[in-house]
């Protein structure tokens, strides 16, 4: 299988996307309207989430060597398929542009208090270029590297938190009208899985494979519903002013506060996860890219979206508070297509045909995947 | 020829060479940080005939041989607090971070109205931290960040230091900016914050308030030789200090309520198992052991427990106390004493004159909190968490919602024993 990863690395890979855009400004947004409701409203789409990883083991398991593509094409068509695959594209282009606002107003507070936007462009847009394209293989090896420093530094975070807990928050104080609706807004934030969708054919999955993704998978759903546990604790009323979360937990104290820089610790952790976390979804948005404009290869793939980032990000939303207007706005729609409607037609199209095991769908199409570059690791 | 091969092969190197040759001489040209940028330790706001005054106590990174920093209080007056902090940021010729501001100190005037107002632009726009600790002052806040700058400069005693003293033993609740807002954005609408006073010294502490009150147990920022700070100027100004006395103010809907003294502050915080090393005196204590002595006992430990009920739709709170005391002290206008107060037993006398010593001081409490309608010591989170829907009924049929602790029926048990 060309560029397949281990087992391990896709939990790895699973784990930085859990935690992606769920650590600095969303239990802020969520404690807005649902209150501390917030940590159940996680809790649930965490549990909805769940279900899609596992149609995505029972599809794995359906379709064992076929890729996504081909599998999209046998269910639906070839038109329909394009489309998916631009929504797909769609979705994790502005995955990354709100992991990128939320960290970049983040380090704009801490770091640097005046404008950056330029040379935080020139830090990370070369980073994740070059991590999209050298290929899922050599990125998930760097993010299983890093993967046991940024864990520990998230662990630690928690810990040195928990120093100064006092009182539960008050749960239940909204209205199921205000944590319905909370759930739906923020639902951009969630459908972690998805990515795996697009890497189907990369992965060998044994039972016992499964059981060490599901291991990482809920490690990290376990730190970060301990993570809205404590930041609610801690701030509760003032839950709204406090924009990113894992920093914040840090500085509650006045003692802690009166250390230097204490936070130093959440600021390398949420920097590393930024990066990976857009490197990750930045390659998915080529491998969409390249799916759905098969003529061009990954290198197109890459410069689009530094224009889209340019024109669409710098241009348009610009601000972050415009960021999280979309994210609020119209991709929820966009993320219940994809994130849940999608994986519940092909689950139950899976059902209705016969499985499919070790034939291929569509004669010559990995073939023609590897003329574009995307299966295999690209050398210029 | 290698290098053109390498960079054939792996383009990126081009990028690396590009950030490499516009970046790196960038960062080597550029002026350092802390010529753009002030360093602010604390903020001070006054206000005065509808202007606001927003001071910073900076500190100015310069190259020395001694370990002593450079600081100097910046203010800036303007119509609003952003056109005075930039006002300020013009006379010190740089821009104000406030990332580093552990302090901010409020005059007593703006409690008159929504202390908030004059808070919103430095902690929503301006970065203000809400972790600062967040004190009132009877003095103007300039004057109060020029003595503090004396204190650290005389006696090396930090702002902060002194305040987070306060928080632990005196206070014993958090009085950070973030405090605050948990307070004036919560159902209570109650808000305790730390409070120091600047008061003229003529550098003789026997002329400081604080010296009239020695008997209170109220700490002066120095002796003689220690003055506190000093807002001193050059010639005859005056000299101004500042007196640590342990007071707070009840702040309600962001507006001062009641100054409260440290007596009314131990009441408050009899509730709180955190609050320890209180002193409790007793007067004439007459029994088997004393002879019309005073003791002085120091409370060490402390548990409490509390549990809520519902009687004909009123609600009750009962605690139980369990209060660990050390026998400090016993002055027996000198006659010969002879008990060893580390193995001092407590009489039953003792024991009840303890009770009631304590009782009262929460009752005391309890009155001021109730005449001001400021529930600082988390009554009604206790019964939300543990009856909403009782609680929701009860306030719902009250008159005045606000007023729900006179309402409230205390029923407080304590038990007095050794450490």
């Amino acid at each position: 299988m060309k560029e397949s990863i281990s087992s391990r690395q896709l939990g790895v890979l699973c784990a930085v996307s859990i935690f992606a855009n769920k650590i600095l400004l969303l239990p802020s947004l969520l404690y807005e309207n649902a209150k501390s409701d917030g940590l159940f409203v996680v809790g649930l789409l965490f549990l909805v989430d769940l279900l899609i990883l596992f149609s995505f083991f029972h599809l794995k398991k359906k379709f064992p060597v076929q890729s996504f593509k081909e599998i999209l094409i046998y269910f639906f068509g070839k038109i329909v398929t394009k489309v998916i695959f631009l929504a797909f594209a769609v979705f994790f282009m502005f995955k990354v542009f709100l992991i990128y606002s939320t960290s970049f107003i983040y380090l704009k507070q801490q770091v640097y208090q005046g404008e950056f936007a330029i040379l935080a462009i020139i830090c990370v847009l070369p980073v994740i270029n070059h991590a999209a394209l050298t290929g899922l293989r050599s990125m998930a090896r760097t993010i299983e590297m890093f993967f046991y420093i940024v864990a520990f530094g998230f662990v630690l975070c928690l810990a040195i938190s928990t120093l100064t807990y006092k009182s539960s928050p008050l749960f239940f104080t909204s209205s199921l009208g205000d944590f319905a609706s909370t759930a739906f807004r923020h639902i951009f934030s969630f459908g972690d899985y998805l990515f795996l969708f697009l890497i189907i054919d990369k992965v060998t999955l044994t039972q016992k494979d499964k059981k060490r993704v599901l291991k990482y998978v809920f490690f990290a759903i376990f730190l970060v519903l301990i993570l809205f546990f404590l930041f609610y604790s801690l701030y509760q009323i003032t839950a709204f002013m406090h924009n990113n979360a894992l920093s914040d937990i840090l500085i509650f104290s006045v003692v802690f506060n009166a250390v230097g820089r204490i936070d130093i610790i959440a600021m390398l952790t949420i920097m590393f996860l930024a990066i990976f976390q857009m490197e990750l979804f930045h390659y998915c948005f080529c491998d969409a890219f390249v799916n759905f404009l098969p003529k061009l290869n990954k290198i197109f793939a890459i410069v689009t979206f530094d224009i889209f980032f340019f024109i669409v990000y710098l241009m348009l939303i610009g601000k972050y508070e415009n960021m999280v207007i979309q994210v609020e706005v119209w991709l929820p729609y966009l993320t219940i297509m994809l994130n849940y409607l999608l994986p519940l037609l092909l689950g139950l199209f899976s059902f209705k045909k016969k499985s499919v095991k070790n034939q291929q769908i569509i004669p010559n199409d990995e073939e023609k995947r590897e003329e574009k570059g995307m299966s295999e690791e690209v050398k210029i | 020829m290698r290098l053109l091969r390498a960079i054939k092969h792996t383009p990126m190197i081009l990028v690396l060479l590009f950030i490499l040759i516009f970046l790196t001489p960038m960062a080597i040209f550029s002026p350092g940080e802390n010529k753009n940028r002030a360093v602010v330790t604390a903020v001070g706001i006054d206000k005065m005939d509808e202007q606001y005054e927003v001071s910073f106590l900076t500190f100015i990174p310069t190259a020395n041989q001694t370990y002593k920093e450079t600081n100097s209080v910046i203010s800036g007056i303007g119509n609003s607090v952003a056109e005075a902090v930039y006002e300020a940021q013009l006379s010190l010729g740089r821009e104000i971070g406030l990332s580093h501001a552990k302090t901010t100190v409020v005059n007593e005037s703006l409690f008159e109205e929504d202390v908030t107002s004059c808070l919103d632009y430095l902690s929503r726009i301006a970065s203000l931290s809400e972790n600062t600790i967040f004190i009132c002052t009877n003095s103007s806040a300039k004057e109060f960040l020029k003595a503090s700058q004396s204190l650290d400069d005389e006696v090396g005693l930090k702002l902060e230091q002194l305040i987070n003293y306060n928080a632990t033993n005196i206070y014993v609740s958090d009085t950070s900016l973030d405090a605050f807002y948990k307070g004036y954005y919560g159902p209570e609408k109650a808000s305790i914050v730390g409070y120091l006073s600047l008061e003229s010294g003529q550098g003789d502490a026997s002329n400081s308030p604080n010296s009239e009150q020695s008997g209170s147990g109220s700490a002066s920022q120095g002796s003689s030789s220690q003055e506190g700070g000093s807002a001193s100027g050059s010639g005859g100004e005056e000299k101004k200090q500042i007196l640590n006395k342990g007071e707070t103010i009840l702040v309600k809907e962001g507006k001062l309520a009641q100054k409260i003294d440290d007596e009314i502050l131990n009441g408050i915080n009899l509730l709180n198992a955190d609050a320890r090393n209180q002193t409790i005196h007793i007067e004439n204590v007459n029994d088997e052991l004393y002879d019309n002595d005073d003791l002085t006992y120091t409370i060490k430990n402390k548990k409490v427990h509390v549990s809520t009920r519902f009687e004909n739709g009123y609600p009750i709170y009962c605690a139980n106390v369990i209060v660990g005391v050390r026998l400090d002290e016993i002055n027996n206008n000198g006659r010969a004493k002879e008990i060893n107060t580390e193995f001092s037993k407590i009489t039953p006398i003792v024991e009840k004159m303890i009770k009631d010593k304590l009782k009262s001081q929460f009752s005391n409490a309890l009155k001021v909190l109730r005449q001001n309608k400021t529930d600082v010591i988390g009554v009604y989170q206790t019964f939300e968490k543990e009856d909403r829907k009782n609680f929701q009924n009860f306030l719902q049929n009250l008159p005045d919602s606000d007023d729900f602790l006179s309402y409230i029926t205390f029923q407080l048990v304590i038990k007095v024993q050794t450490e």
